[in-house]
C-alpha cells in the first residue's frame, strides 16, 4: 500500500510519518482479519494527502460526495494504509444508539455487556467506517460525540467508561442531497474533517480499467470511461436518475465481455437493466449505442 | 413546412428528418420534419444531441428522426458533435440567414450534408462507434432512395454521398457532381470558413446572395407584455370594472377585450381596488389589520410596494347577484375544467389510484418502527430471567410499523394568464395530487396564485383537514401576472404557521416569474426597480425557494409549461423538479418526486 502511495507521488513525509504510525500501533491481537487489503485502489494525489494528514493529526473524517466517487473504497484504503482493522458500519433509519455501542446480552446466566461495533472498534484501535452517516437519525448518533471529540472516549451507561485506543479514528461518508437523506446536525459534523470528494476523473477511471482489466486495448477502455463520464454528466443535468451511474456494473460489464459476453449484452446486465423506467432505459441504451459498437467483443477488446 | 419563427424570439425553427424523400409520398420539402413527433422521441433526440455535444446547458435548433418517428442516432450524434467542435452561434447565425431565403430548406439540408462530412472526420477519433453507425445511415439512405429521374436536387446529392461512403455509385450530373464535393468541407476548416464557403457556394451555384440579419422586419412590434396583455383578457375585465361606465362594457362583451396599459393600475385608489379584488377573485381571510401586517412582513426587499390578498373565493352576496365578467369567466371556467376531467375521467382515474399507491407504499414501507413485547419475534436477554423466574414468556420482542409523523403537504398552482392555454389539464393535475394525498390520509392544503396590479392574490382551495373540498381545485382559473417569489414567500409564512412537524411543498408551475410590478433592487450603488421576469425573476424565486428549504419545507416543483422552460425550473428548483410533459407519466413523474421526499421524514 506505501508503494502505491509513493508512486502516487505522495509527500514522502506524509509517507515517513505513516510508516511512524504503523510502528508505533501494531496491530492488536485478534484483529489480523479485520485489516484488508483493498480490492480497489483510490487515485488522487491530493485527496490522499488531505486524508492522510487529518487522520495523522487525530482527525476524524467525513467523505462527502454523489455516487460512485469512491468513498468507500477510499475509506478502506485509508484503513490499509494505516494497517488499521475496520468495522464497516452501515446506518440507516432504524439505527440506534444500541446497536452502535452495544446492549446488554444473557451469557451463563448473567446479563452482560456486548459491544456494539463502535465500541469495539474505538478499544482496539480500528477505524470505523460509518457508512452514509445522514441516512441516520440525529439522535441515535450523539451518543457517538464523545467518542468523535476531544474526550475520546465512550460512556456507556451502567458499565464502564471505555477509552478510546489513540490508533482509533472514524471515517464516515455520505452523499449530500441524496434521496432520503436528511441535514447533518451541527455538533456531529463540527466533529469531522470534511473532503469533498471529486468525480472520478477520466485519466483515473483509465488508470483504474487498466488496473482491474490487464490487456485491455487502451481505445476499448478509453471509450468505457467516456461513457461513463457522459452518463455522469447526464445525471448531473437532471435527465436521467444515478440508477444508471453505476462504476461497479460498469466494471462487472467489462468483466463479462471479458468472459466472452458481447459488449452490448454486458452493459446490458451492468447497466441498462438497473434503469426501469423504459424511457430513461432508452436514453442510457442511446448513450452506450453512440459509444460502444453493437459487434464489439471480447477479442477487438482484449487484444492480448 | 414548419413554421418559421423570428429569430428574436430565439426558437428552433426546424427539425430534421429524413427518408420521407418518395415521390410517391408527394412530399416537396426534402428531409424536413415531423413537426408533431411524439415527445418521446423528441427528448430522445435532444438527450442524444447534448450527448454528443457534451453540454446540456443548450436547447438544440435541430432535431433528426427517422422515417418511423424515431430519434436517429447517427444524426443526431452529428447535430451534437457540430456544437462541440464548431462555433455554433456563427452557424446560428448562418442558418438564420438561409431562413430568410426563398429556398431556405434545401439550403439547409445542404449545409447539413456539408456539415455531416466534416464533423464525422472530426468526431470519429473520440468516438470510433460512429463509422459503424454512419453505415448503417448510409444503408438507410441509399436503400431508400428512388430513381436520380424521380429524385430533386437534395435527395440525388444526399443519395451520391451516402453511396459514395458505401464504396457504390449513383447518378450525378456534372454540375451535380461539383456542387457535392464544393459541399463536403473538409475537416481542417473552421466555422468562419464553411460560413464562407456556403455563402460563395450559394453564390456560385445558385446565384443568391445571403440576407443579412438585420435586414427588413423593420415592423413594429409590441413588447412582449403588452402583446401578453393584448391576447390574454385578464387586465381587460380589470378594465371594464375599473371604469365608470361598467354596465356599458358589460352590455357589449366584445369591447371588455381592451388593451389596459398597467401603468393605469398604479392610479386606482386602494379601496378600490379592494373592492374590485373582492368582486373579482373573493373576500379575504384577513382583516384588514391582519392583512397589513403581513404586508408589512412578507412584501419587503424587492417586493417592498406589492400587496397580498388571500382568499378563499368566497364571495359577496351582491358579487354573485351581479356578477363581474371575471367571476362569470371563472364559472365558465370551472365547467370547462370539470369537462375536461370528465372526458379523461379513466385516465384521471388511474393516476390518483396509482398515485395513491406509491405514496401509500412508501409511507408504510418507510416509516419507523417500534417495539413491542411479546411471545414471539427477537429474544430479548434481559428479559429472559422473568421466563425462569416469574413464568413470564414476554421475553421477546417485535416492531410495529409507526405511523408516519405529521406530514403536511400545500399545493400551490401558478394561475397567471401564461398556464391560460392548459388550465383544464393544471386542474386535473392539482385534482389528481391533492385527492391522493387525501386518500392516503395526508392533510393538503391547495392554493393557486396570480399577480394582479402589484397584488399577489393566492386563492385557497382547501384547507388541510377538509377533504371533502378537493373538487374544489376545479375553480383553478388562471389571470394576471404570477410573481412566483412572493408566492412562495407567503405560502411559505402559512406553512410554517401550520402545526406540522414534516411539510412538503408542491409548486406546478411554468417556472417564468413575470410581473408588471417591478422588483426594487439594492445591489448596485443606486438603488432600482428593474422588471420582474426572466433572470431577475428566476433568481428571485430561487432564492425564495431555498429560504424555505432552509427552514425545513421540502420545495418540489411540477413544471408545466413548455421544455423551454426546464431551465430555469432547474434553476429554481434544482433536482426537486419534474416536467409533467405527458398526462400518462404524471402520476410516475410526480410520485417518484414525492415519494423520495416523504421516504425518510
Amino acid at each position: 500500500m506505501l508503494e502505491f502511495l509513493r508512486k502516487e507521488g505522495i509527500r514522502p513525509h506524509l509517507i515517513q510519518e505513516l510508516e511512524l504510525f504503523r510502528s508505533e500501533y501494531p496491530a492488536e491481537a485478534g484483529t489480523q482479519p479485520r485489516i484488508r487489503t483493498p480490492r480497489y485502489l483510490y487515485y488522487g494525489r491530493k485527496i490522499w494527502e488531505e486524508a492522510v494528514a487529518a487522520l495523522l493529526c487525530g482527525e476524524n473524517l467525513l467523505l462527502t460526495g454523489p455516487k460512485a466517487t469512491g468513498k468507500n473504497v477510499f475509506a478502506e484504503n485509508l484503513a490499509a494504509a494505516f494497517g488499521r482493522p475496520t468495522w464497516n458500519i452501515s446506518l440507516s433509519i432504524h439505527t440506534d444508539a444500541a446497536s452502535l455501542i452495544g446492549s446488554d446480552t444473557f451469557i451463563n446466566g448473567e446479563v452482560l455487556f456486548r459491544e456494539g461495533p463502535v465500541s469495539r472498534s474505538a478499544r482496539l484501535g480500528g477505524f470505523g467506517v460509518l457508512d452514509e452517516i445522514n441516512m441516520a437519525r440525529n439522535e441515535a448518533l450523539a451518543v457517538l460525540h464523545e467518542a468523535l471529540d476531544f474526550r475520546k472516549s465512550i460512556d456507556i451507561p451502567g458499565y464502564d467508561r471505555i477509552p478510546l485506543h489513540k490508533a482509533s479514528r472514524f471515517i464516515a461518508t455520505m452523499n449530500y442531497g441524496y434521496a432520503g437523506t436528511r441535514e447533518l446536525n451541527e455538533a456531529l459534523a463540527s466533529r469531522f474533517v470534511v473532503i469533498d470528494m471529486p468525480p472520478i476523473s477520466s485519466e483515473n477511471l483509465q488508470r483504474l480499467m487498466e488496473r482491474e482489466f490487464p490487456g485491455i486495448s487502451l481505445k476499448w477502455s478509453g471509450q468505457f470511461c467516456e461513457l461513463f463520464l457522459e452518463l455522469q454528466r447526464k445525471c448531473a443535468s437532471a435527465e436521467i436518475s444515478a440508477r444508471a451511474l453505476d462504476l461497479r456494473g460498469l466494471i462487472a460489464a467489462v468483466r463479462l465481455i471479458k468472459k466472452g459476453l458481447p459488449a452490448q449484452e454486458a452493459l446490458a446486465l451492468g447497466i441498462i437493466n438497473k434503469v426501469f423506467d423504459p424511457y430513461e432505459r432508452r436514453l442510457v441504451e442511446d448513450l452506450i449505442n453512440a459509444r460502444i459498437p453493437q459487434s464489439l467483443g471480447r477479442e477487438t477488446i482484449f487484444q492480448a | 413546412m414548419p413554421e418559421y419563427l423570428s429569430p428574436l424570439e430565439g426558437r428552433p425553427f426546424s427539425r430534421l428528418s429524413r427518408y420521407c424523400l418518395c415521390r410517391q409520398q408527394k412530399i416537396s420539402e426534402y428531409w424536413i420534419i415531423f413537426m408533431n413527433k411524439i415527445e418521446n422521441q423528441e427528448q430522445r433526440a435532444k438527450n442524444i444531441i447534448w450527448n454528443a455535444a457534451g453540454d446540456y446547458t443548450f436547447l438544440p435548433d435541430f432535431e433528426a428522426f427517422d422515417a418511423d418517428g424515431e430519434a436517429d442516432l447517427y444524426f443526431n450524434c452529428i447535430i451534437g458533435s457540430v456544437h462541440r467542435f464548431y462555433d455554433y452561434s456563427l452557424l446560428h447565425e448562418l442558418f438564420l440567414r438561409i431562413g430568410r431565403m426563398p429556398e431556405a430548406e434545401l439550403y439547409r439540408s445542404l449545409l447539413w450534408l456539408g456539415l455531416e462530412q466534416c464533423t464525422y472526420e472530426k468526431a470519429l477519433p473520440g468516438r470510433p462507434v460512429l463509422s459503424q453507425l454512419r453505415i448503417l445511415y448510409a444503408r438507410k439512405v441509399v436503400d431508400r432512395a428512388c430513381s436520380y429521374w424521380d429524385q430533386e436536387l437534395f435527395d440525388r446529392l444526399n443519395t451520391a454521398h451516402f453511396a459514395s461512403i458505401l464504396g457504390e455509385k449513383a447518378r450525378l450530373g456534372k454540375k451535380e457532381k461539383r456542387l457535392l464535393s464544393a459541399l463536403e468541407f473538409a475537416p481542417s476548416m473552421n466555422t468562419e470558413e464553411i460560413v464562407e464557403a456556403m455563402c460563395g457556394l450559394l453564390k456560385e451555384f445558385f446565384q443568391c446572395r445571403l440576407p443579412r440579419l438585420d435586414e427588413k422586419n423593420l415592423r413594429f412590434r409590441f413588447p412582449v407584455r403588452f402583446r401578453k396583455a393584448a391576447l390574454y383578457g385578464s387586465l381587460v375585465s380589470v378594465s371594464s370594472s375599473d371604469s365608470s361606465d361598467s354596465k356599458k362594457n358589460a352590455a357589449k362583451p366584445g369591447h371588455t377585450l381592451t388593451l389596459y396599459l398597467p401603468v393605469l393600475y398604479a392610479k386606482a385608489k386602494y379601496e378600490r381596488f379592494q373592492t374590485w379584488l373582492e368582486q373579482n377573485f373573493g373576500v379575504s381571510i384577513y382583516t384588514t389589520k391582519e392583512r397589513r401586517e403581513l404586508e408589512h412582513r412578507l412584501c419587503t426587499g424587492g417586493h417592498k410596494n406589492c400587496r397580498l390578498h388571500v382568499t378563499r373565493g368566497a364571495f359577496r352576496k351582491e358579487a354573485v347577484l351581479n356578477p363581474s365578467p371575471q367571476y362569470r369567466a371563472m364559472i365558465r371556467q370551472k365547467e370547462q375544467n370539470l369537462r375536461f376531467y370528465q372526458d379523461h375521467l379513466s385516465r384521471n382515474m388511474l393516476n390518483i389510484s396509482r398515485l395513491t399507491e406509491r405514496i401509500l407504499r412508501s409511507l408504510r414501507f418507510d416509516s419507523g418502527q417500534s417495539p413491542l413485547q411479546g411471545h414471539t419475534g427477537i429474544l430479548m436477554p434481559e428479559r429472559i430471567w422473568r421466563a425462569v423466574r416469574l413464568n413470564d414468556g414476554r421475553i421477546f420482542q417485535r416492531t410495529e410499523p409507526d405511523e408516519k409523523g405529521s406530514l403536511s403537504v400545500d399545493l400551490l398552482l401558478d394561475a397567471s394568464a401564461s398556464q391560460r392555454d392548459r388550465q383544464e389539464r393544471i386542474a386535473s393535475q392539482g385534482y389528481i395530487i391533492a385527492e391522493s394525498l387525501s386518500r392516503c390520509g395526508l392533510p393538503v392544503r391547495v392554493c393557486s396564485y396570480c399577480t394582479v396590479n402589484g397584488c399577489t392574490i393566492l386563492h385557497m382551495f382547501r384547507d388541510y383537514n377538509e377533504p371533502q373540498n378537493n373538487p374544489r381545485v376545479f375553480e383553478y382559473y388562471a389571470a394576471g401576472w404570477n410573481r412566483d417569489g412572493l408566492a412562495v414567500r407567503i405560502a411559505g409564512k402559512r406553512i410554517l404557521d401550520s402545526p406540522y412537524e414534516n411539510r412538503l411543498l408542491i409548486i406546478l408551475s411554468d417556472c417564468s416569474p413575470n410581473d408588471d410590478h417591478k422588483i426594487f433592487s439594492r445591489e448596485k450603488q443606486i438603488p432600482f426597480y428593474y422588471d420582474y421576469g426572466k433572470e431577475r425573476g428566476i433568481l428571485d424565486t430561487a432564492r425564495e425557494v431555498n429560504l424555505l428549504r432552509r427552514q425545513g419545507i421540502s420545495v418540489l416543483s411540477v413544471c408545466t409549461g413548455s421544455e423551454r422552460n426546464l431551465a430555469a425550473a432547474r434553476q429554481i428548483y434544482g433536482k426537486d423538479m419534474v416536467w409533467a410533459k405527458s398526462e400518462e407519466r404524471f402520476a410516475d413523474a410526480v410520485g417518484y418526486l414525492i415519494q423520495e421526499k416523504i421516504r425518510y421524514y
